[in-house]
């Protein structure tokens, strides 16, 4: 087992020499520094990939909602989403008013929330959202309350 | 077990505004918002209290009286409860889960159209609301 020795040759009994394979303990502290930004820089690594690889993934799963709703003969406008977190997203969709207002709407809610949970996993969640189109529609508000990407 | 009267109660009370609004259709943004906190409340009373297994003590379970419980014990402090809530309709209420969460949509999203809803919106609230009443609330 590798030893840590005060790096002070004065400390050192008369007889004993610092062995090769030993370190100090400044050595040791250099270490767990490096150790330390090196674990960041890998934590950050890691996150960066999470949040590319979760943002495409999140964009995926949004168009195949709009596909299975448009498929029920329902008008989808829109999608707007946003980052709740690296983990967590939010999917809205702006529907046409008499869509929106129908009795069959209430179908795109069960589809919604099976492909909810169907792309759920590990470090992943989409929430699906809905709206319905408007002649005012108030854009600046979704920018400020983070929906930095839009398909149409 | 037993559910809260109380709640019951606090839905009953927020039905009587959304009804004192729908006599003039002029506020259809706030016939929304209180079709909305009227049906928390009964998805509230339905659902609360429930059982979720103890952390302590294996197979044990613990009652958790209301979604503020229900959040901390799960350790779920980083998430809306209003999305928790949304979560557990469709785990216990399934029946009208699609019904909350439109209503929880109406609500929450009328900030990026206007404050000038369609009258036709409002009475989809109410519609909505009143289909979560029957269910929950017998």
């Amino acid at each position: 087992m590798k030893t840590t020795i005060k790096n002070n040759p004065a400390e050192f009994p008369g007889k004993w020499e610092k062995s090769e394979e030993a370190f100090t303990g400044n050595e040791l502290i250099d270490a767990y520094l490096k150790g330390k930004e090196a674990g960041k820089d890998e934590e950050k690594r890691i996150m960066r990939r999470r949040l590319h690889d979760n943002i495409y993934h999140a964009t995926e799963v949004s168009e195949t909602l709009f596909n299975r709703v448009t498929h029920q003969n329902i008008t989808l406008h829109s999608i707007h989403l946003k980052a709740d977190s690296v983990s967590d997203y939010t999917a809205l969709f702006v529907a046409d008013l008499d869509d929106y207002l129908s009795d069959n709407f209430r179908l795109v809610y069960i589809l919604a929330n099976e492909l909810k949970n169907e792309a759920q996993r590990e470090h992943f969640t989409i929430y699906f959202s809905f709206t319905h189109n408007s002649p005012n529609p108030a854009n600046d508000r979704l920018i400020a309350d983070g929906f930095f990407l839009k398909y149409e | 077990m037993n559910r809260n009267p109380e709640i019951l109660q606090h839905a009953l009370h927020n039905e009587e505004v959304c009804n004192y609004l729908d006599l003039n259709r002029d506020f259809s943004d706030w016939i929304i918002t209180t079709s909305f906190y009227t049906s928390l409340h009964f998805v509230s009373y339905k659902i609360f209290p429930i059982a979720v297994k103890s952390k302590e003590q294996k197979g044990k379970q613990v009652k958790m009286e209301d979604i503020y419980q229900y959040q901390n014990f799960m350790n779920l402090r980083t998430i809306s409860r209003h999305k928790i809530l949304g979560e557990l309709t469709w785990k216990h209420c399934p029946q009208i889960a699609s019904e909350y969460s439109r209503l929880l949509d109406l609500s929450m999203n009328a900030r990026y159209i206007n404050y000038r809803q369609p009258v036709e919106v409002a009475i989809l609230s109410r519609s909505l609301m009143s289909k979560i009443k029957t269910y929950c609330a017998n």
